[in-house]
């Protein structure tokens, strides 16, 4: 039997859970995988969250907002997009692949794109295999980059 | 099932939803509900085939009290659907309402998983999560909010008058605000609106003067909301009120303003603005700025620029199409030329003479359709054309003068002219001139044609018109009298002898009447006696003449008969004197000579006594349905004789020609067929005059003129030039207040007494040179420029730029200023609008007449209303027209003003205004086909979107409602395209509504107003509405053509032939399954619904938020259509999605009882969920007072801590996650409760 993950979704209550029931609404088909937590905003997601979802045994966490622009409470997401190099530094530190923790945007419009992103996620976790907390074959990257999160020079509030 | 309780003193039930077999098709939902019983503190688990229902919720009720239960978990849809249900399912039950939680196992889980293992596997991870969380929910109370009773409405167009006007009559207070100068929004640029034909200004205008003068409502036009602040029942809108220029309180909409605005760029000139001039104390009122010069009235010579010329509507009338205004200026206007006046009316005999060699002729015998299209009917009477004619041609007999010609040798070309009337004089003189070798040949023994036995010499006296027509023989045109061609020598013969034959040979056999007795020899044809009599012949006619007809020839036999000695004379006509096709004047004149008339009479039979006629036997006619040529029919009235006693019959009904010889090329009748140029279908033979049909000298004079044209072209290799479509210039253009008036000048007539003496003698006397000169300054000179400077003055006095000049008079005019864009031209417009002749305009680079893509439904200065029903109505700058705001100078509309409203100085100004609910109506923009480049919008003048082509038929718009192309003509065919933009995955995927319907209007329209044909290029017909499947029956009905296939391409078809439209439609006719191309006059493109532009950024300052298409979203999209995610904050209109007028009336009224409901109330419960510091935990760090967007934490200074104000807190929980601390808790967000989440899900 192939390798079910376990992905921990944090999802907006305005946009992201809402888009995700639209993608039930529709009818559209994506892997069990995912469980959602539905929090009232992504700014509200706090770094133990994250670490207390892999200590439990999650293998990936994806956590999804309203796209830029389009927060309920014009700017939880900002902050959340602001947390997030550090909740990756975090749990790389905790020698967990910083690919394991995943930012998403998806409207409530956005049914389809949802579905998309639990299907990739859950299949590209699946390649990475289960998470083994100390793993020793982990070798953390040198510089971790990634295209959209660049850590501002403003405080991190974490 | 029951379970133990773990002893903590927390009992939870569970509770699994089938909902029906939403879930339990999928989720093995016994096992999920037989799972959560394990789990500690479950007391018990149940599962249901539909807990939202009541018996589910009574159950819940039940087992709180039988079982004590103090926690609720319901396994079943999303919490956005019914966590609210079960909250209060919960309270009712008697235990908190937030001591509950839902586990989404529908939308997250059955619907979404196909394999039931897993899907069942993930339902009780989900339900382990709440009942892990539900543990540690604490119980809350509700916050409660006074609901301001105070509404705002965004956007007036037909949603937001509908939804402000419900609640204004309900006694709340509304604000409205509209960022356009008027409110009405789409609609009020609507002519008629589908299914009904309800006239759109009809059923809007009413709502929209009610909405502006409702005591509740307060409306704030051209204004814009700038941001938005506060909650449900307490919002503060700042609002910015766009600067008008315009005192809205003061300005009682006289219109002066824009009347009198100089600013006129588009080069589409507003029928409204131009209508009505404005007296002030019975004097032309003009601001002192644009008081003209004491200018007198001189004429210049014709701008003969290409395009810029406009034409006489004399010239226009003319079949000949003569240069009146040159030859009136010529006469008029010596001594400013610098002429005598013998060269003067030598020139213009030489300018009419160019065109028609029988100025005397016409002058005294043509019924002058030009006087009767003359602009200065307008003013006081039509000029006297004719008789100044008339005075030129005898100038030219007296003095002798000769008609010029373009060469002095010949081109040897050799033409034979069978006839010699005016269409074969005119033929032999254009040809005889060019240097061609004219032979004409007549069969009677004179030249003229009809004009000499025709006819009668008191109407053209033989030495004029032998005078004239010897000028024309002098020209080299040889005569052969007495040789009838067809008899002495065939048309083969001419044809064989000569490059080119014309035939002219008119229309002399009198049509018989066919009653009995028609053969009596004292029964004669009216064209055969004329002929008889002016060929010199005596008749006996006796004392009773009975002549029946009512034209010419009839009136022309009648007065001979008198003239000849007849005492009774009588004319029989069907019809009555209105009917009568004769020219006024000569009916004027046979009554005054004492020729009786019977109306309403035909002969039903002559008479005979002894062989000859005695009487007419008349049967009695009435007035019947107008036949063809739009004359009522005349009908007999059965039983009703009278009878004529007669001498001598003449029945004068209608003539033909006698086309003995002419078989080749006429018809059965005897008629020629040719064309405009004279060609006949045979070779080398062409035609003009009454043999092509009855007409006018003048039309047989231009038959001979083209003909000759085309001849000399033909035979030299030539092409004819084809005279420019100049646009005519009517009154309305000109401002007739610049001309003197003068009275029209009459020749001088005989008396009848004096007729009698020489009974041959002329009635009418020519103009002497005095009279003439009079007659002839009273032209206008339509078209032509007036030499008065104004525009030049305009430009550089008002609007202060100088950029353009009058050239001197003695160039002949002026140099019209914008035919380029010169660096110091603004392009204001106001030189053409101040130009009291119309004869300049501002063209764009394709000349258009008609600009569909500028339409406006109001004036186009620069200072305007949107449209003429605008509410308020009060005019608004455009400072990007406005010529003040350009040069600082100007201030035309400041000046004119009587109540001093206008205000350069006006400024933006903020407001704030509360409100306890908004609804946001602020709908839709149109969707920019310009980059579809195969529709070739913006390319092709004629193609149009459905926004311009509304423009078009809106009755109070630019067009009057008339569909016209851009060349100002009416189409013959329109394609109308569906989908453009619409149910398109590179646009819009979605399917915009209302497009089939208006596509259908406008077919309705387009059949209703012009002859055009219509095609309907649709994908499918979508008429879902009430009436609406109707309304597309009867357009069918209509007989518009329906093709099933969408429009792939618009082109030109670069085809010329008249029958057919410059543009190609291409298409797939799917029902037919061919490749089709169908040749159009105009496109019009059924462009989508889209969300307006700012929509999304718009919506941020309501935290609302737009769907991937950009419409604003919706609550439910079934159960919440207007509500939104942000409570008191509601939507209603096409800003929601595209819809047609009813949905959007039903939305706006939904919105506002939406509205009204929290209003009445007066409070609104509101979620306990907000984050509370907790002081003992609290250090004071401040890390959190910046981060909240709504400014809820303060700090206190005295206690060195942040505190939550709960009335501002959204409960984002930002700060809880921020918090280095840990001293913020998110209530019923708590750490404890999502740890517990996360570790009940992975458990």
């Amino acid at each position: 039997m192939s390798f079910e993950p376990k992905i921990i979704g944090f999802l907006c209550n305005w946009c992201s859970y809402t888009g995700a029931d639209l993608a039930g609404t529709a009818r559209m088909k994506y892997p069990a995988n995912l469980r959602a937590i539905r929090v009232m905003c992504s700014g509200r997601i706090e770094a133990g969250f994250i670490l207390d979802a892999f200590r439990n045994g999650a293998d990936a966490v994806l956590i999804c907002g309203c796209h830029i622009g389009d927060c309920h409470y014009s700017e939880g997401n900002h902050k959340c997009l602001r947390r997030l190099p550090v909740i990756k530094k975090l749990v790389e530190q905790f020698g967990i692949d910083p690919e394991r923790v995943r930012l998403e945007w998806v409207s409530a419009s956005e049914g389809d794109r949802f579905r998309k992103i639990v299907t990739e996620y859950t299949e590209q976790i699946r390649k990475l295999g289960p998470l083994t907390l100390r793993d020793l074959d982990f070798e953390p990257p040198p510089e971790v980059e990634h295209d959209e999160v660049k850590p501002k020079e403003e405080v991190c509030h974490v | 099932m029951t379970g133990s309780n773990n002893g903590s003193g927390i009992r939870i039930g569970v509770f699994v939803c089938h909902c029906g077999t939403n879930i339990s098709k999928v989720v093995d939902v016994a096992r999920v509900a037989e799972s959560a019983q394990k789990l500690p503190g479950v007391v018990i688990s149940k599962h249901y085939r539909f807990m939202c229902s009541d018996p589910g919720q009574e159950m819940i009720q039940a087992d709180i009290k039988e079982n004590k239960l103090n926690r609720i978990v319901v396994a079943a849809c999303s919490p956005l659907m019914h966590e609210n249900t079960f909250r209060e399912a919960v309270e009712e039950g008697g235990i908190n309402r937030y001591f509950f939680e839902m586990a989404n196992i529908r939308e997250q889980v059955s619907w979404v998983t196909i394999d039931p293992e897993m899907a069942t596997e993930k339902a009780t991870a989900i339900v382990r999560a709440a009942v892990a969380r539900v543990s540690f929910h604490e119980p809350l109370e509700m916050r409660r909010v006074p609901i301001r009773k105070k509404a705002a409405v965004i956007g007036a167009g037909i949603a937001g008058i509908e939804s402000a006007l419900q609640m204004a009559d309900a006694g709340f207070e509304v604000d409205v605000i509209e960022r356009e100068p008027s409110i009405g929004g789409h609609m009020s640029r609507f002519d008629k609106t589908f299914p009904t034909l309800d006239c759109a200004a009809c059923i809007l205008t009413p709502k929209m003067v009610a909405l502006s003068k409702h005591p509740n409502i307060n409306l704030h036009t051209y204004t814009e909301v700038e941001s938005v602040e506060g909650y449900v029942g307490n919002f503060k809108l700042k609002i910015k009120k766009k600067a008008r220029y315009v005192d809205t309180e003061i300005c009682n909409s006289c219109g002066l303003c824009y009347e009198y605005c100089p600013s006129h760029p588009s080069p589409v000139e507003r029928q409204l603005s131009v209508a009505e001039k404005v007296f002030v104390e019975g004097k032309h009122f003009v601001p002192e700025l644009w008081r003209r010069n004491e200018t007198t009235f001189e004429e210049v010579l014709e701008d003969k620029k290409q395009g810029r010329e406009k034409l006489a509507p004399c010239t226009e009338a003319c079949p000949q199409g003569t240069p009146i205004r040159r030859i009136m200026a010529a006469v008029g206007r010596a001594r400013e030329y610098g002429r005598t006046q013998e060269e003067a009316f030598d020139e213009a005999w030489r300018i009419l003479t160019d065109w028609n060699p029988l100025p005397a002729v016409c002058g005294r015998v043509c019924p002058h359709p030009c006087e009767d299209h003359c602009n200065r009917s307008d003013k006081d009477e039509a000029l006297g054309i004719n008789s100044i004619e008339r005075f030129i041609g005898d100038w030219g007999i007296d003095r002798k003068l000769s008609l010029s010609k373009s060469t002095d040798t010949g081109n040897g070309g050799k033409i034979a002219v069978v006839g010699s009337g005016p269409a074969g004089l005119n033929c032999a003189c254009h040809l005889a001139r060019r240097g061609y070798k004219v032979t004409m040949y007549e069969a009677f023994p004179h030249p003229g044609g009809m004009l000499r036995y025709g006819i009668p010499a008191y109407r053209l006296p033989r030495e004029v018109l032998d005078a004239e027509i010897e000028r024309i023989l002098d020209l080299g045109v040889d005569l052969c009298t007495n040789t009838s061609v067809g008899k002495d020598v065939s048309i083969e013969d001419l044809r064989r002898e000569y490059d080119t034959v014309f035939i002219g040979i008119g229309a002399h056999r009198g049509v018989k009447l066919g009653v009995p007795g028609e053969e009596a020899p004292n029964v004669y044809s009216g064209v055969t006696f004329l002929r008889e009599i002016n060929g010199g012949k005596g008749l006996t006619l006796g004392n009773k003449v009975v002549v029946i007809g009512g034209g010419d020839t009839a009136i022309d036999a009648a007065r001979v008969a008198r003239r000849m000695g007849a005492s009774e004379v009588a004319i029989l006509y069907r019809r009555t004197r209105e009917e009568m096709p004769a020219i006024e004047e000569e009916i004027v004149g046979a009554e005054e000579e004492g020729i009786r008339f019977y109306f309403l009479g035909a002969p039903i039979k002559f008479i005979l006594e002894e062989g000859n006629a005695v009487a007419v036997q008349c049967q009695r006619m009435k007035l019947g349905e107008p036949d063809e040529s739009g004359r009522r029919r005349p009908v007999p009235v059965p039983g009703d004789e009278f009878r004529l006693e007669a001498s001598c019959i003449i029945s004068a009904v209608s003539q033909e020609p006698s086309a003995e010889g002419f078989e080749q090329v006429a018809d059965d009748g005897g008629w020629i067929k040719a064309d405009e140029q004279g060609v006949t279908r045979e070779s080398k033979v062409f035609a003009g005059g009454d043999v092509l049909g009855l007409g006018l000298v003048t039309h047989a004079l231009a038959h001979g003129r083209k003909a000759a044209e085309t001849i000399h072209a033909q035979l030299s290799g030539h092409t004819v030039d084809q005279p420019g479509q100049h646009p005519v210039i009517t009154a309305d253009e000109m401002d007739m207040a610049v001309f003197e008036p003068a009275p029209r000048l009459e020749s001088i007539q005989l008396s009848v007494e004096e007729r009698f003496v020489d009974p041959w003698q002329e009635i009418r006397k020519t103009f002497d040179t005095e009279m003439a000169i009079n007659e002839a300054r009273r032209c206008m000179g339509c078209g032509s420029c007036l030499d008065c400077h104004l525009c030049e003055r305009v430009c550089s006095n008002l609007v202060g730029v100088k950029a353009l000049t009058v050239t001197s008079q003695t160039e002949n005019g002026v140099t019209v200023p914008i035919h380029r864009i010169t660096e110091d031209c603004i392009l204001c417009g106001a030189c053409a609008h101040i130009c009291p002749k119309g004869i300049m305009q501002i063209r764009d680079r394709y000349g258009r007449q008609v600009d569909h893509a500028h339409l406006n439904l109001g004036p186009n200065s620069a200072i305007s209303l949107p449209f003429r029903q605008a509410v308020p109505n009060v005019p608004y700058i455009n400072t990007e027209k406005c010529i003040h705001f350009k040069t600082d100078n100007c201030g035309t509309c400041q000046t004119v003003c009587p109540k001093e409203c206008i205000d350069y100085n006006d400024t933006e100004e903020y407001r704030e205004i509360e409100a306890g609910t908004i609804v946001m109506a602020t709908g839709f923009d149109s969707f920019n086909p310009a980059h579809l480049k195969q529709y070739g919008y913006g390319v092709y003048p004629n193609v149009v979107t459905a926004e311009d082509f509304e423009a078009l038929n809106n009755a109070a718009g630019p067009t009057g409602g008339r569909i016209l192309l851009e060349n100002g003509e009416e189409p013959r065919s329109i394609a109308i395209l569906h989908c453009v933009g619409s149910r398109d995955k590179d646009n819009h995927p979605y399917c915009s509504r209302v497009c089939c319907m208006y596509a259908f209007k406008f077919a309705h329209l387009v059949k209703e107003k012009t002859n055009a044909d219509v095609y309907q290029l649709y994908i499918d017909v979508r008429a879902y509405g009430k009436g609406y499947e109707e309304f597309y029956q009867r357009i069918l009905d209509e007989g518009v053509n329906v093709i099933r296939g969408k429009g792939a391409e618009v082109v030109a078809s670069g085809s010329t032939r008249r029958a057919e439209g410059p543009l190609l439609v291409r298409c797939e006719d799917t029902l037919i399954g061919k490749f089709r191309e169908i040749p159009v006059d105009m496109v019009v493109l059924c462009t989508a619904l889209e969300s307006r532009h700012d929509a999304h950024e718009f919506g941020r300052k309501f935290n609302i938020s737009t769907g991937a298409d950009g419409w604003f979203i919706e609550a439910h999209p079934k159960l919440a259509p207007v509500s939104t995610t942000t409570e008191g904050v509601f939507i209603a209109g096409a800003c929601q999605g595209a819809k047609d007028i009813p949905d959007s009336v039903a939305q706006g009224g939904a919105a506002a009882s939406q509205a009204m409901k929290l209003m009445n109330k007066g409070e609104l419960m509101m979620d306990a969920a907000y984050a509370e510091v907790r002081e003992e935990f609290c250090s004071g760090c401040k890390f959190c007072n910046d981060l909240c967007p709504f400014s809820a934490i303060e700090y206190i200074e005295d206690k060195s801590i942040s505190h939550i104000n709960e009335a501002l807190c959204k409960a984002c929980g930002t700060c809880v996650a921020a918090c280095p601390a840990g001293a913020i808790k998110a209530r019923h967000f708590t750490d404890e409760q999502i740890y517990a989440q996360i570790e009940g899900i992975l458990a």
